[in-house]
């Protein structure tokens, strides 16, 4: 096993926040603090708009870790960046450190205070025992644990947020590209998934009655 | 005599002000891990400790991520 890793195929993302809404639901994420979230790129220029689905990326030098002045976070053997929510102190150098903006800090106290750091976890908990409830009050639940991937990328619709180990995520991202005709639903691989269909009428030309021109 | 004490206390004084320097520079020490130690994956209950079947559940669903190996199984 290599390292895990997210790749988004900005060809295929379609915007549809289902990522986001997967993230938040999965792990019951507070209000405001957005583990996951769509960038959009030239936003309503016809054929320029591009879509990415951001988080953490797990880096493998990661500047969080590096800059950290109480040195919570760990890197698992999986390549999992990670942290210890009980010495951090919500400094929040860890977010100037980061070029994604992945560390999140929910509203916390009476006063609107910073809490402690939250971000992606790939779906793979925390320093808590495995499934624990203090695992999932802290850090989200760990699917990774349970032989699943994270839920972002298994809920996307398109396939366009691949999750999972970096070498099977490459190969899936090379066949693909070796494969698709390049436009349309050939580059989100549509009609390679749900087959090219036959020559039947779609539904709405069925019930669409023909209208004859009178004399 | 007064003077002359007075003057070797100035003396003593400014040879030993040199002494409650400390230095300044800054001393980079390795970071280590601060907080709690993690499990690995595998070790949990599902897979109990089975690190084999746990890379082949990853791997599968890896793979249910390809649209073009699913067709082909099709």
């Amino acid at each position: 096993m290599a390292r895990m890793k997210f790749l988004c195929d900005s060809e295929r993302c379609i915007e549809c926040n289902g990522c986001v809404t997967a993230c938040k639901q999965e792990h019951e994420v507070p209000w405001g603090v957005n583990r996951r979230r769509v960038v959009t790129m030239n936003d309503g220029v016809a054929g320029a708009e591009k879509s990415l689905s951001v988080a953490c990326m797990h880096c493998t030098d990661a500047p969080c870790m590096s800059v950290c002045p109480v040195d919570c976070f760990y890197t698992t053997s999986e390549g999992v960046v990670l942290h210890d929510k009980d010495p951090c102190i919500g400094c929040g150098y860890c977010f100037y450190a980061c070029p994604f903006g992945a560390p999140q800090f929910p509203q916390d106290g009476a006063f609107g205070m910073r809490g402690k750091m939250d971000k992606c976890t790939f779906c793979a908990g925390g320093p808590e025992a495995d499934n624990s409830a203090e695992e999932f009050q802290k850090y989200g639940r760990n699917r990774l644990s349970e032989g699943k991937l994270p839920a972002c990328a298994e809920m996307c619709s398109t396939k366009a947020l691949l999750g999972g180990d970096a070498d099977e995520v490459s190969n899936i991202f090379r066949d693909r590209v070796m494969n698709r005709d390049g436009k349309g639903a050939g580059v989100f691989g549509w009609a390679t998934a749900y087959g090219k269909g036959d020559a039947k009428p779609s539904a709405q030309e069925k019930v669409t009655p023909k209208v004859e021109a009178k004399p | 005599m007064k003077a002359i004490l007075i003057f070797a206390g100035i003396a003593l004084g400014l040879l030993v002000a040199g002494c409650g320097d400390r230095p300044v520079a800054t001393v980079y020490k390795k970071g280590e891990y601060s907080g709690k130690r993690d499990t690995q994956p595998w070790i949990g209950e599902p897979f109990k400790g089975d690190r084999l079947a746990w890379e082949r559940a990853i791997k599968a669903r890896s793979n249910g991520q390809n649209e073009y190996s699913r067709a082909a199984t099709k």
